[in-house]
């Protein structure tokens, strides 16, 4: 379970966050919408521990993130599998060393034999060949990069994912694809999700619970339907920029 | 995995060649070197500018070098010397320092006496110290102080003249000494600050109009020692700062003044002086030095 | 009024700010040695990593640092014939070329082309993965970016850079000796002996010691750079010059500091 209470946050003059409150219970998948840069990765990135709050509180399986020190911190860490937006892999590795790093169980990562079979394993939970294993980062296509960025997500059996924009830049196939993959993950492992995304249309296939981040606050979290029967004017205004949306909701 | 030992073996034979090289090189530099050598320790007093590998000559051909120096006390200095070609040394074998050259380089010159009793493993030989180039400089010094001292009881503005011309002409040889920037000599760079600075107080002296105007007193009035030292009182407080680091608090002024024997001394010293211009003319050393107003 | 009060005030805010920003390096820089020390137990993971970045500098270096130090070498002894001829004994050459090679030329200039060389490379690979996000990632799976990263860069250099003043220095002087005896009548005899005349061991520990500080300033700038590298290519940018600017200056700094300390305590 994931909760922030309360999360404000500012970077320098600019405020990002100005009383955040959202929660994300077991094994649901939850979309959090918003315009780009209202700053739904910095809350992503608030969950993990990379970015601390200025006040509020936030719980990850009933642990405060902030005050969390070094090694309870990375222990927390390993137990939750981020997705970055355009991958951050590794570029001086291969996909198998970019993978191998995923698995945070420290003697599993020296288990060679262990390592050498869970690799093809997670490619394959995210529909790549073994052989993309022997490739470079720079050898890859887009929308194989954010694959392999899931693979090295999952590669530690996490029990949360957190995904930051996982089908920004990709043509509709292929966002498809990932869409397709989240929701499958999320079945298969019964991992926690949240999804950042701008995609509304991807958001509500995806998601047992939307949310909409706008001028540093939740707007609303609730199911699609929910969101769809909503008279707040931001939602409806944030709706109606996506056209297709309706028609695919319903 | 043996991708991984090849790249740990280029580090390594990197970092191993770089050390080896360090210790060959700083070895060479160190002037050490491998094989066998004698060890023939000798007391020295004084070891001036000898160092571990100053070169140790018998007959003039270079037998080994200074291996290590102790001090063991004021006045006492232990200097081994590593001897790689066997010299047979008897009881009286000497070693004594020699200045080579004007940077103050130095070379130790054994004697490997003629006694017929060889010299005993062990034995400390007794070293001396040679005056070169260095000591007659030092020697200069101490002289020109006297010229100094001496220049006050002048009588004749021609012989201050004289003296003047000398002095600075001193200073300009030792200035082309100067000029070549031979930097690490430390010796020869003292030297020169002491005589600079002898030459730049006996100028001011000379210069000054009080002890123009003394002089000119001193030579009409050939008669009174006593007005002369009236005289020499008078400008005293202004020589006394000049003169004061010469002097060192000594009321030397009226003893100086009435002392005979000053006018010999100071012809004395102009005669070494010259001699010692003349000599370091004739054999300036390694030095090529273009002395042009001789 | 308020526009001349707004004047007034804006050169101590300006200098408060600048000091401020200053002390934020100052901080952010030792939190970063902390770190740097405290995931020195993680030998497991930066162990093989520092192997593949000592490799990369030794091997990739090497030529460089070389072919600068044999210049250098060669330019002081046909330079030191000439300000000399007719006055001083040739076997100055050989004193004047090993001092100033292994005091001076030897480890400055190694440093110099390193900070460009290394310091550069090392302030361009982590500010870039710093803006995409690759040092997010692996602290978002637990990991230090501390024994990853920067652990192997800093100690690689540490290593390697003297090892490479070393051989800048042999080279130095071996090149110096060669063009030496192209202008000069000198012997290997009269070189070897001004070598060896002047030498102090201390010398060469000088160098070495002159080495290792330089080979701090080299890596730990530029990682504290990239590593803090704003976001976007310009930010990159901006830590690389940034980088080579202030690791060149510190060498600088340095190599005056260790003059004083260590040559006239």
């Amino acid at each position: 379970m994931i909760e922030l209470r309360g999360v404000h946050k500012r970077f320098g003059q600019q405020v990002i966050l100005n009383g955040v409150d959202f929660s994300v219970e077991e094994g649901e998948t939850v979309a959090l919408l918003g315009p780009s840069g209202t700053g739904k990765s910095v809350l992503l990135k608030h969950i993990i521990g990379l970015i601390h709050p200025d006040s509020g509180t936030i719980i990850v399986d009933d642990l405060n993130v902030a005050s969390l020190g070094r090694k309870e911190l990375a222990a927390l860490r390993s137990t939750i599998g981020y997705v970055f937006q355009n991958g951050a892999l590794f570029d001086s590795m291969t996909v198998f060393e970019n993978i191998r790093l995923g698995i945070t169980d420290e003697k599993c990562n020296r288990d060679a034999s262990y390592c050498a079979a869970r690799v093809p394993e997670c490619l394959a939970l995210v529909n790549l060949t073994p052989e993309t294993a022997a490739k470079f980062p720079a050898e890859l296509s887009g929308g194989m990069r954010k694959r392999v960025g899931i693979a090295r997500a999952i590669a530690g059996r996490p029990k949360y994912l957190l995904y930051d924009e996982p089908t920004s830049g990709l043509d509709p196939v292929n966002a498809d694809i990932i869409d397709r993959l989240v929701k499958h993950l999320a079945e298969t492992l019964g991992v926690t999700s949240v999804m950042v995304t701008h995609d509304v249309r991807g958001a509500f296939r995806v998601s047992d619970r939307v949310a909409l981040l706008s001028d540093g606050k939740i707007v609303l979290q609730g199911t699609p339907q929910e969101f769809l029967a909503s008279a707040d004017l931001r939602i409806k205004a944030f709706l109606e920029r996506d056209f297709d949306t309706h028609s695919f909701a319903a | 995995m043996d991708l991984h030992y090849k790249r740990e073996a280029l580090v390594g034979s990197i970092v191993l060649a770089g050390v080896a090289v360090f210790v060959v090189a700083t070895m060479w530099l160190g002037g050490k070197s491998f094989g066998r050598k004698d060890l023939v320790p000798v007391h020295f007093t004084d070891v001036g500018n000898v160092k571990s590998s100053t070169p140790v000559k018998v007959s003039g051909v270079q037998v080994g070098k200074v291996d290590r120096i102790a001090f063991e006390g004021v006045g006492s200095v232990r200097v081994d010397l590593a001897l790689t070609e066997h010299v047979p040394l008897s009881q009286d074998a000497k070693a004594t320092i020699v200045a080579i050259g004007v940077l103050g380089d130095v070379e130790v010159v054994l004697d490997p006496g003629t006694d017929s009793v060889p010299l005993s493993p062990g034995q400390v030989l007794e070293g001396t110290t040679a005056a070169g180039m260095g000591g007659l400089v030092d020697e200069l010094g101490g002289q020109a102080r006297a010229v100094m001292i001496g220049a006050q009881a002048l009588l004749n503005q021609q012989t201050a003249d004289d003296l003047h011309e000398t002095l600075k002409a001193m200073q300009r040889l030792m200035s082309v000494y100067a000029d070549t920037r031979t930097g690490p000599t430390a010796e020869m760079t003292r030297l020169m600050v002491s005589l600079q600075g002898v030459s730049a107080r006996l100028d001011s002296t000379l210069a000054s109009p009080a002890l123009a105007s003394t002089m000119e007193n001193m030579d009409s009035a050939t008669a009174g020692l006593t007005r002369l030292t009236e005289q020499l009182t008078t400008t005293t407080a202004r020589m006394d700062t000049l003169v004061q680091n010469m002097n060192a608090g000594k009321g030397t002024m009226g003893q100086l003044a009435t002392n005979p024997a000053l006018y010999d001394q100071l012809t004395a010293t102009m005669k070494s002086m010259q001699a010692l211009l003349d000599s370091v003319q004739a054999k300036p050393g390694k030095l090529t030095v273009q002395v042009k107003m001789f | 009024m308020q526009t001349a009060q707004t004047a007034i005030l804006s050169l101590p805010r300006a200098v408060g700010r600048s000091a401020i920003g200053a002390l934020a390096h100052v901080g952010r820089f030792s939190l970063m040695l902390a770190e740097l020390f405290r995931a020195l137990g993680e030998w497991r993971i930066w162990l093989p990593r520092t192997m593949d970045e000592a490799r990369s500098i030794g091997a990739g270096s090497l030529f460089i640092v070389l072919l600068v130090s044999a210049f250098a070498g060669a330019v002081t002894a046909l330079q030191t014939g000439y300000q000399f001829q007719g006055n001083l004994p040739y076997y100055v050459v050989g004193t004047l070329v090993v001092e100033s090679i292994v005091l001076e030329l030897g480890p400055v200039l190694t440093a110099l082309v390193l900070a460009g060389r290394i310091g550069a490379r090392y302030a361009a690979e982590l500010g870039t993965m710093r803006v995409t996000e690759q040092i997010d990632a692996l602290e978002s799976l637990g990991r230090s970016p501390m024994s990853h990263l920067i652990i192997p860069r800093v100690l690689a250099g540490l290593v390697m850079i003297p090892i490479l003043t070393i051989f800048a220095n042999a080279i130095g002087v071996l090149a110096g000796w060669w063009s030496a005896k192209q202008v000069l009548p000198i012997s290997n005899g009269d070189f070897t002996y001004g070598a060896q005349y002047f030498w102090r061991p201390f010398d060469a520990y000088y160098s070495i010691i002159k080495a290792f500080f330089f080979a701090g300033a080299i890596t730990l700038i530029p990682c504290y750079m990239g590593f803090n590298a704003q976001q976007g290519a310009e930010g990159v940018g901006k830590a690389t010059t940034t980088a080579v600017v202030a690791t060149s200056v510190t060498i600088l700094l340095l190599d005056t500091l260790l003059a004083k300390l260590l040559l006239h305590p």
